[in-house]
């Protein structure tokens, strides 16, 4: 296989295990959200946009601009679904749900590969 | 405070402190103390009329406000009569109590126009100015009128002593502030949920009625609040709703950023403890880079462990771009069911789906029905757990040393990785990293 399928398989991959980790999170929290209409987009649209920022707001937070903390806020809202469009003390509250969900996918889906490699 | 406090603190089991940092305890969990604090008072002060009928027992507007919150209505009245009679010198305080006492059903919608009747609403949902100023003002009220021999001992005597003594210490400065954005009111909100298995349930409907009264009146209150503070200097403390904490501004720009810090404090304490290895780390922006790396490094792992489920299980071939095109607005109930119905859902990556669905939904469902800040304030306690048994329980004890070795660990894997087969040499390569036989011998099975 080349190179650029195996590149495509393992996207497919990686929304296929987003997804059902969205999914089962619903719209309860703004990162899934956001997570969700660009998956959906995605599908919608056949490719992946390379796009930085999918928020549907855009508004900018422009409040803590000069702040020291910007640059791993950024970077946290890069990381972090929806994030550009949150201020910081939401995004706070946003990573930590989403790092639980993180958290329960992962040992989760170790539980079912031991489960499934014996 | 010898018997107060200890009661305060013990109220103070919120999962908001947790660094160990009990001298500096936040507006919400004083404010939360305050109410406990205050009902415990309130149900004193009550046994105490029942058991003397005193006749001049002068309480301050706000206690006697949540009074009526706890369906006293009687009580309330005859308190009113009682103030009013024998104590002239207060009429110029507390004027509207006449009006006030017919109209204690509905204190949101309260028809009192004056400034004091206003503060009096203003002071349900603002309940951290109650207990200390109402103690402050009875030990006033009582020393000027020379009958401090009745109340100091009929208060609970060790808080109305202390607060006594507190006043007498910093009149206005020992005051703290409870700044008004719409957050403040959700979380009176959040504290008269919490609270609800003690207070009855009239008081917390009046109590929410109360503060979506005071949503709507909020930018008058931002007016009242500056007005209070000012005054605060002249008359005396039990007509103060705002307070500054000692040798802090009183402003309402720095009120609400002190809330907001406050927040992102006990947000990043949270965070703490779901990060492992981030004790140690004091700094926001240390705590940062670890949250950062961290959920880098779970992303990594989710990629990694979902492709060696897609090579351990047979695939078929299936799109999974057509997965959310077709897909139906029920979907998510249907997925349990629809596992056996069209083969494209014996796909591994539905296999994936059905399990990490039920297992997030369950651990995402215990927080997902309350409100925003309930559900943080609730998930503080119990949720951090979650995580943390099943790191303890699972295999993956690398992240003691993750920081190094997982990155060389995805440097190997994801350089090598994309072939779909999986040669197993390449996982023997990497078994040193991890630290746990499980996955050793997982790795030699494959």
């Amino acid at each position: 296989m080349s190179s650029k399928d195996s590149h495509r398989r393992s996207q497919k991959i990686t929304i296929a295990a987003y997804s059902s980790m969205v999914r089962a999170v619903g719209t309860r929290r703004a990162w899934s959200r956001a997570l969700l209409f660009k998956l959906r987009s995605q599908a919608r649209r056949g490719y992946v946009v390379k796009r930085r920022c999918f928020s549907v707001k855009k508004r900018r937070v422009t409040k803590k601009a000069s702040s020291g903390e910007l640059k791993q806020a950024e970077k946290l809202r890069s990381l972090v679904p929806g994030g550009e469009a949150m201020e910081f003390c939401e995004l706070l509250e946003e990573t930590a749900d989403y790092i639980k969900c993180l958290a329960t996918q992962v040992i989760r889906a170790y539980g079912k590969h031991q489960k499934g490699s014996r | 405070m010898s018997r107060a406090l200890p009661e305060m603190i013990h109220c103070l089991n919120t999962p908001g402190n947790l660094a160990g940092n009990g001298m500096e305890v936040s507006v919400l969990e004083r404010q939360r103390a305050r109410m406990k604090w205050q009902q415990e008072q309130l149900q004193q002060q009550q046994n105490y009329v029942n058991e003397n009928g005193l006749s001049m027992f002068p309480i301050s507007p706000h206690t006697q406000q949540f009074q009526v919150l706890i369906n006293n209505e009687s009580v309330l009245n005859e308190f009113v009569n009682r103030v009013m009679k024998p104590d002239p010198g207060l009429d110029h305080r507390w004027p509207h109590f006449g009006k006030f006492g017919g109209e204690d059903s509905d204190l949101g919608s309260c028809g009192i126009g004056n400034g004091s009747g206003f503060e009096m609403n203003y002071a349900i949902s603002r309940t951290a100015s109650c207990p200390p100023a109402g103690a402050a003002a009875i030990a006033e009220v009582a020393e000027t009128k020379g009958r401090e021999s009745v109340l100091p001992e009929k208060l609970s005597s060790a808080v109305g002593r202390e607060s006594f003594r507190k006043r007498k210490a910093d009149k206005t400065q020992n005051l703290k502030v409870v700044a008004e954005d719409g957050t403040r009111n959700k979380r009176i909100k959040g504290c008269a949920e919490e609270g609800e298995s003690k207070i009855t349930e009239q008081n917390s409907n009046n109590k929410s009625t109360t503060t979506t009264n005071n949503n709507n009146k909020k930018e008058t209150s931002t007016d009242t609040s500056k007005e209070n503070s000012k005054v605060s200097d002249v008359q005396k403390p039990d007509y103060i709703h705002v307070r500054a904490r000692r040798g802090q501004a009183t402003d309402s720009h720095s009120l609400a950023e002190r809330v907001r810090r406050e927040k992102i404090s006990e947000r990043m304490k949270y965070l703490q403890d779901l990060v492992p290895g981030c004790n140690k780390i004091t700094g926001k922006a240390g705590m940062l880079d670890e949250i950062i790396n961290y959920v880098q490094s779970l992303q990594r792992q989710v990629e990694f462990l979902s492709m060696k489920l897609v090579a351990v299980n047979p695939r078929l071939d299936f799109n999974i771009d057509n997965f959310f095109t077709k897909e139906a607005p029920a979907c998510t109930s249907n997925f349990p069911t629809a596992v056996g119905v069209s083969s494209e859902m014996a796909n591994p990556a539905y296999l994936e789906l059905n399990t990490l669905q039920q297992l997030v939904s369950c651990c995402g469902l215990d927080m997902g029905t309350n409100p925003p800040d309930m559900a943080f304030r609730k998930t503080l306690s119990d949720p951090v757990s979650i995580p943390e048994t099943f790191l303890d329980s699972s295999c993956f004890n690398p992240y003691s040393t993750w920081d190094t070795n997982l990155q060389d660990l995805y440097g190997v894997e994801f350089h090598q990785g994309r072939s779909p087969s999986f040669p197993s040499q390449q996982f023997i390569g990497t078994e040193n990293h991890y630290k746990n036989d499980h996955y050793k011998t997982t790795l030699v099975n494959t």
